[in-house]
């Protein structure tokens, strides 16, 4: 059996806490994720289960403090970045690897600036290049995003552009980095439905053809099985599922996934109220012990209450965690 | 731009003209006749109606105020009424000392109080902030006679570095001149200063917290080139409003300082034509300082627009 190579990024139990004047915030409590060479993979969760902290971990976007970060190691093609990754002026060096597109395009550029001056600040400060040679980059790149008129286009500032095309340039942007993999956080959340469409198929053509890894950060299942391969199921700090995204969704395994899964509303399943999972989802902080869901979870048990369910392989790369595996299976069959 | 500064401009006149009508009424409901005022009480009626032909009082209300913008277009603000010399020259030679003050407090502001409120918005919670915004709770808080006698008292009359007070103009050398102004400015700017740090350093805190400055980090720049490139700018745009409204109130004249400073400036001038009820040059103050207001004004909003691209699209 050959040993699979190294992926290229390798993170192993992230845990980031952020402390406040008054009480410490655990935000993410215990990660570990992969990303392949050319791999997309997704980060599925609702808000304040610490899937923006994970990718903000990423590219040292938070402040330390008042955030206090943990790794047992962070890889990036082999190379270790386990003790950078914890310290204050890691943003520097993750730039080098990582790129963001942001939730709001419409607050993410700099309203003063010509898109042009931005893009090419980064060409020119981050990348070396000439201006002269920075024109046309980033000419090259609003082509890259299907920005028609790119040259033009440089000259406008970003009010002068509608909310789709804004994201397209802060792809652009996030692309003049040549980052070797893509965070994308909810990139399509504040777009019109149609709109996000074209946005999921850009991100798509451009992850396949520049082969880069990307983390697709999204509550939203439908979008994030539009672009990615495998997924990462979060709930309160943790991941309670993972697999390939075809498997997930055919089989979620997690009660909370099959929650999630059987309250997104589809077309071809017609009923006059979508089942809710009760409850809400615990504030950052305030997650139950145990296992986190268990207040809401229909099949849970004394021991839900009492330990923590390590994750356990079940088929295909799949990881669940969950005490209840079988029983959580069963119900699937009658659902 | 070019457009907007145009349209700008034309939006001045109707303000000027309301201005100019607001005055000439203002100046005809005061109660009391100047005409009784000039000659006196024991005048005759013939004396007064002599009189009120002399100043045209007779002709219709509309010629009068024509005449009167005529006059104002040329600079003729008319005769003080007690001291019988023409306003213009009571106002010249005053405005220099006002104008210097002016400007030189508001240069102290931008200067000092700017980088200090960014200073302090970038070190939040740090020593520089509690510095900066201690600093600026003394300027607002303590009045601004007591920071001029004190200045006056530490570096004129113990440190002898500049003179306790009264005005030399630019004749006697630019330095000899400027020496005098330093602890008036000082005085003056002091509480300006302190608003203006105050206001950057919210304005600045307001704008680190934007989803753009995230962006600038994650494109991996260094804290000060966001600091100063990338938020400085959109800092600035209601700085400007705040420098510029405080320039205005500072060609006003400033009464407190000019007084603890004998300085021959507006201010002075101002409250001594009130206490004399002294119209004709109250008149032409008002409507030089209003006037100074709608001027800055412009040039506010035109800076407005160099800072802000959204300005001039809203305009077009």
């Amino acid at each position: 059996m050959n040993t699979p190579p190294a992926p290229l990024v390798d993170l192993g139990n992230l845990r980031v806490t952020f402390r406040l004047s008054d009480r410490t915030v655990p935000a993410v409590r215990g990660v570990s994720l992969t990303v392949g060479e050319g791999e997309a993979v997704g980060i599925l969760g609702e808000s304040g289960s610490g899937k923006s902290v994970t990718g903000r971990t990423l590219l040292g976007l938070l402040r330390t403090p008042p955030a206090r970060i943990e790794v047992d190691h962070l890889r990036f093609r082999g190379e270790d970045l386990s003790a950078a990754v914890t310290r204050p002026g890691f943003s520097g060096q993750a730039t080098k690897r990582f790129a963001m597109v942001f939730q709001n395009p419409f607050t993410a550029l700099n309203p003063v600036f010509r898109i042009g001056t931005t893009l090419c600040e980064v060409l020119v400060k981050r990348r070396g290049m000439s201006r002269a040679d920075a024109r046309r980059a980033a000419v090259d790149l609003l082509d890259a995003v299907h920005i028609s008129d790119a040259g033009n286009r440089l000259r406008s500032y970003p009010h002068e552009f509608s909310g789709g095309m804004q994201q397209r340039i802060m792809i652009a942007l996030a692309l003049a980095l040549e980052p070797e993999v893509l965070i994308a956080d909810e990139p399509t959340t504040a777009l019109d439905v149609t709109v996000q469409a074209r946005i999921l198929d850009l991100l798509r053509e451009i992850q396949r053809e520049r082969r880069m890894g990307m983390i697709f950060i999204s509550h939203d299942l439908d979008v994030v099985s539009e672009v990615v391969s495998r997924v990462y199921v979060m709930y309160a700090g943790r991941i309670v599922e993972t697999g390939p995204v075809d498997e997930l969704s055919r089989r979620p395994r997690h009660p909370y996934t099959q929650g999630l899964w059987a309250s997104a509303p589809r077309l071809d399943r017609y009923k006059t109220r979508l089942p809710a999972i009760p409850g809400n989802p615990p504030a950052p902080g305030h997650a139950p012990p145990g296992c986190a869901f268990h207040p809401r979870c229909r099949l849970a048990t004394d021991i839900c209450a009492q330990e923590r369910p390590e994750p356990r392989p079940v088929a295909d790369g799949a990881l669940v965690a969950c005490h209840h595996l079988d029983r959580a299976a069963q119900e699937r069959e009658t659902v | 731009m070019f457009r907007y500064i145009v349209k700008r401009l034309l939006h001045t006149i109707p303000t000027l003209f309301l201005l100019a009508v607001g005055l000439f009424i203002l100046v005809r409901v005061v109660p009391g006749d100047p005409v009784l005022a000039m000659v006196g009480e024991n005048a005759t009626p013939e004396q007064i109606e002599g009189l009120r032909e002399q100043l045209h009082l007779n002709d219709p209300i509309y010629t009068q105020f024509l005449t009167w913008l005529g006059d104002l277009a040329r600079g003729d603000f008319g005769n003080s009424v007690q001291l019988r010399r023409p306003v213009t020259d009571l106002i010249m030679p005053r405005v220099p000392v006002t104008l210097t003050l002016a400007l030189l407090a508001t240069l102290l502001t931008v200067v000092l109080a700017i980088p200090a409120g960014v200073v302090a918005a970038a070190h939040k919670g740090k020593a520089a902030d509690r510095v900066a915004l201690s600093a600026s709770l003394v300027g607002v808080s303590v009045p601004s006679f007591f920071v001029g006698m004190m200045l006056m008292l530490v570096f004129a009359v113990n440190l002898r570095w500049f003179p306790t007070s009264g005005y030399r103009p630019l004749s006697e050398g630019l330095w000899t001149s400027l020496q005098g102004f330093v602890l008036p400015a000082i005085t003056l700017g002091a509480l300006y200063a302190a608003i203006v740090t105050r206001m950057s350093r919210t304005s600045m805190l307001e704008v680190l917290s934007q989803d753009y400055v995230v962006t600038a980090q994650a494109s991996g720049f260094g804290r000060r080139r966001i600091l100063y490139r990338h938020a400085l700018k959109n800092a600035l745009i209601p700085i400007v409003t705040v420098v510029g409204l405080n320039l205005g109130s500072l060609l006003g004249g400033s009464l407190v300082t000019e007084r603890v400073f004998n300085l021959p400036g507006l201010g002075t001038l101002l409250l001594s034509s009130i206490e004399r009820r002294d119209y004709p040059v109250i008149q032409a103050i008002v409507l030089l300082v209003t006037l100074t207001y709608v001027v800055i004004n412009l040039i506010v909003d035109i800076v407005y627009a160099m800072l802000d691209p959204r300005v001039r699209y809203a305009d077009k």
